[in-house]
């Protein structure tokens, strides 16, 4: 063979790759088919199911499989703690060991860029399989058509046993993600750093505010401070606007009330704002950048005595400095007096619509949630990861677990923060700004991608306003409300058949 | 015999076209087509999410170009592009020429120089962030506790003053040594008998660097530019992933405002409006540094 003939065969052989890279995937098949359909009636606690004759549209499954071939389906999520990712392996594993022909694929995104994927695998054609859903692009998701009804999967898993918020519907009524596990901010302390100022933990604004000015301190007498009294994040992302929700929440103020109307701009939401800034004076001058794991590792170095923060920041420091957490106790965060609630959310899972084997992604889905497999997860960072049920949460604090049983207080006190918990993204209008009541009733808000998924999100910007270019509380909260209610009438007006679910 | 000698040619031409058929396609499938996608989205306004379209025409482009913010980040992308490009320029000359000296252990510093490039973006600015904490960096500690320059440490990237600066100093130490190679590379080319005939023309070792090495690096020197003017232009995961284009905006520049108007804001269409005008720039400063580079090979032949 000459030189000329070797070089046109190995061309050849690049364009018969381009081309099958770039073939389409077997087609979906349209067929007719009696599905079950679960019809919810907002207002009505009774599901009904009935059974439609509908066209639906197959995806391949084992038509676009090699004979005895293996199923991959990726399993989407950020839970990158080392134990974690071990039990999602020893779960994966024990699956496959029951279905042979199915393996489950961990992938790990980054926090902020599971929508920026999914997205992504949408446009082009991807399979994505089992995904967090972040709930703030969840009713998003639904519109876009991104996620498969899980309706029997909750049917055969129990409905009745989950947590308000836990199964997300969408305006159809029909489930579309199941909460694995939430999360929810409490008040982490030195109690040793308390001891010595001989100081109690507080219980009101007034008294924290006293405590974290108290507990700044110049150690050495260098004339810098060595240890600042609390820990608050002013940075550009969630870890600064959830956190600030729970100031919100607990001085009577909401964002939208339950028909989606603007009440972040009554009086009392400026007063949570105040009061955040008024904080921050006692917080480590790089406060305004920080993201979720910042304050963390202040806290775990010891150049802070007090940080909102969830459970992890207990488990990491009983692992990095036993005697240290030994000295640590965590105290429900009192930024407000008015209302009993805090900032919690649900972290979700659900199945991509697009995906080549959607009967064996929601088998799995299944799987997970059944048996000892959910609350064995849950327990790879104890008091962190909030179950979605309560039987799982008395499972969970009376297991033999090393950590439950030592820090068993501070695990219940994460758990019973969850019970005041709700998220404005998932529970629009769950503090009554009138009355200041608490109840959270499943309600999304359909424009939450666009106030709460940005960077800085509204509420970071609105404090980094305040902290970092001196604009006044009131000249950011106005800014911010402006924002929020400039995002919320755009969306209706593209929107005008648009109702809230709580009604 | 001249059909044979037309036939040859031809299906020589054809044997060609078909060798560059592979890169053509790749070509089109990996620049040609996202641009020309990114072009059309750009009159459009399109709901990242939901894909919901619906056509503005040049609404993306005019409320642009009235947006302070765009102006501001388009601002910050110069600031962080040419001092960047500039002092990379200066110090990758300087370390080139270095180690182009007969010294001891140069082997290893060649080695060693090449580090910062090697190690990925995410980890850089995992290990700078930590270094640059002010509660417990090491570069804080330094500044106050070893040195005494300073009094209190410097919240580098949390500083609306300082956070772009910091950013800048990552930009500088991760693509030095991108100039360093190509320097050095060019500088081993160079013809001895120029600096032969300067020593005879008893040149001073500042006027061998001034009238023999920088005209030979010229060349060198502008395709360098070109390229990390581009890429620094274009930089996004380190701006990103050290402050997140914050406090404030402090850092964000170009490619963090798309990231942001794309993912944050939902605004698709307004995103691919960015990047078109980000082109028009790149291509006047290409451009500009194309005609340059040709004249320099002109002179250097001449």
């Amino acid at each position: 063979m000459n030189r000329k003939s070797s070089a046109l065969l190995v061309l050849i052989v690049v364009l018969a790759i381009i081309a099958t890279s770039c073939a389409p995937a077997a087609a979906p098949a349209v067929t007719t088919q009696v599905v079950k359909e679960t019809v919810v009636v907002p207002g009505e606690p009774e599901v009904q199911i009935k059974e439609v004759v509908k066209t639906v549209v197959v995806e391949p499954t084992k038509a676009a499989l090699a004979e005895g071939g293996i199923k991959v389906i990726p399993f989407l999520t950020n839970e990158s703690d080392p134990e974690s990712v071990a039990v999602f392996q020893q779960i994966f594993a024990e699956y496959s060991e029951q279905n042979p022909d199915v393996t489950i694929d961990l992938v790990i995104g980054g926090h902020g860029d599971i929508g920026q994927r999914v997205v992504a695998a949408a446009s082009v054609g991807a399979d994505l399989g089992v995904i967090l859903v972040p709930p703030r692009d969840m009713q998003s998701f639904i519109q876009a058509g991104y996620l498969m009804p899980l309706d029997d999967v909750v049917e055969a898993i129990g409905a009745d046993q989950f947590k308000p918020g836990a199964l997300l519907r969408g305006d159809d009524g029909h489930v579309y993600a199941i909460a694995y596990a939430g999360g929810v901010h409490a008040l982490w302390v030195r109690k040793d750093l308390l001891a010595k100022a001989g100081l109690e933990a507080p219980t009101t604004y007034d008294e924290l505010l006293a405590t974290a000015k108290a507990l700044t301190q110049d150690t050495n007498g260098d004339g810098n401070i060595d240890i600042y009294g609390i820990g608050l994040p002013v940075g550009p992302d969630g870890a600064t606007g959830d956190r600030f929700t729970n100031f919100v929440y607990e001085n009577c103020g909401d964002y939208f009330d339950k028909q989606g109307n603007l009440v972040f701009n009554k009086p009392q939401v400026l007063d949570a704002v105040k009061r955040y800034v008024e904080l921050t004076q006692y917080a480590p001058p790089d406060v305004t950048g920080w993201s979720w794991f910042d304050g963390l590792d202040a806290f775990l170095s010891g150049k802070v005595a007090m940080h909102p923060y969830g459970g992890r920041l207990g488990v990491r420091l009983e692992t990095a400095n036993p005697e240290m957490r030994a000295n640590t106790g965590v105290i429900m965060l009192p930024v407000g007096e008015k209302t009993k609630a805090v900032f919690a959310s649900y972290d979700y899972l659900s199945v991509f619509s697009g995906t080549l084997y959607p009967e064996e992604s929601k088998n799995f889905l299944q799987f997970f949630f059944t048996g000892d497999r959910l609350a064995r997860f849950e327990l790879t960072v104890p008091g962190h990861l909030i179950p979605p049920t309560n039987a799982m949460a008395d499972e969970i604090l009376n297991s033999d677990n090393e950590y439950v049983k030592k820090y068993k207080a501070d695990v219940e006190t994460l758990f019973g923060a969850a019970n005041y918990g709700a998220t404005p993204i998932v529970f629009m209008g769950a503090v009554d700004t009138d009355t200041c009541e608490f109840n959270p009733v499943y309600n999304p808000m359909p424009w939450s991608s666009e106030i709460f998924g940005r960077t800085p999100t509204i509420t970071a910007e609105m404090l980094q306003r305040i902290v970092v270019n001196g604009e006044t509380p009131e000249a950011a909260w106005e800014w911010a409300y402006t924002e929020m209610e400039r995002i919320a009438k755009e969306w209706k007006a593209a929107h005008p058949d648009w109702k809230p679910m709580a009604q | 015999m001249f059909a044979r000698s037309l036939g040859m040619r031809r299906g020589n031409l054809l044997f060609a076209y078909l060798m560059l058929a592979p890169a053509i396609i790749m070509l089109i499938a990996l620049n040609i087509y996202p641009f020309l996608t990114a072009f059309y989205s750009s009159f459009f306004n399109i709901h990242t999410i939901t894909r919901e379209t619906t056509w503005v025409g040049l609404e993306n482009f005019r409320s642009l170009l009235q947006s302070a913010l765009f102006w501001q980040s388009f601002g910050r992308s110069l600031l962080w592009m040419v001092p960047g490009v500039s002092i990379q320029l200066v110090l990758g000359i300087a370390i080139s020429l270095l180690l182009h000296q007969e010294l001891r252990g140069r082997w290893f510093a060649r080695g060693i120089v090449l580090f910062p490039y090697l190690v990925p973006a995410i980890v850089a600015t995992l290990v700078w962030r930590f270094m640059f904490n002010p509660l417990t960096g090491v570069i804080n500690y330094l500044l106050v506790d070893v040195l005494d320059l300073i009094d209190k440490p410097i919240a580098w990237l949390a500083d609306p003053d300082t956070a772009l600066l910091g950013v800048l100093i990552v930009g500088i130490w991760k693509y030095l040594p991108f100039m360093v190679i190509l320097f050095l590379a060019r500088l081993q080319t160079t013809p001895l008998e120029l600096y032969d005939a300067a020593k005879i023309d008893g040149a001073s070792s500042w006027q061998e660097f001034w009238y023999v090495t920088l005209p030979w690096l010229q060349p060198t020197i502008l395709v360098a530019l070109l390229l990390r003017t581009l890429w620094m232009f274009n930089e996004f995961d380190i701006t990103y992933l050290m402050a997140y284009g914050g406090p404030m905006y402090a850092t964000t520049t170009l490619p963090v405002l798309i990231r942001t108007t794309a993912f944050g804001l939902n605004q698709m269409g307004q995103a691919a409006a960015i990047s078109m005008l980000m082109v028009l720039v790149l291509f006047a400063i290409s451009f500009v540094y194309i005609r340059y580079y040709y004249r320099a090979e002109e002179q250097l032949s001449n």
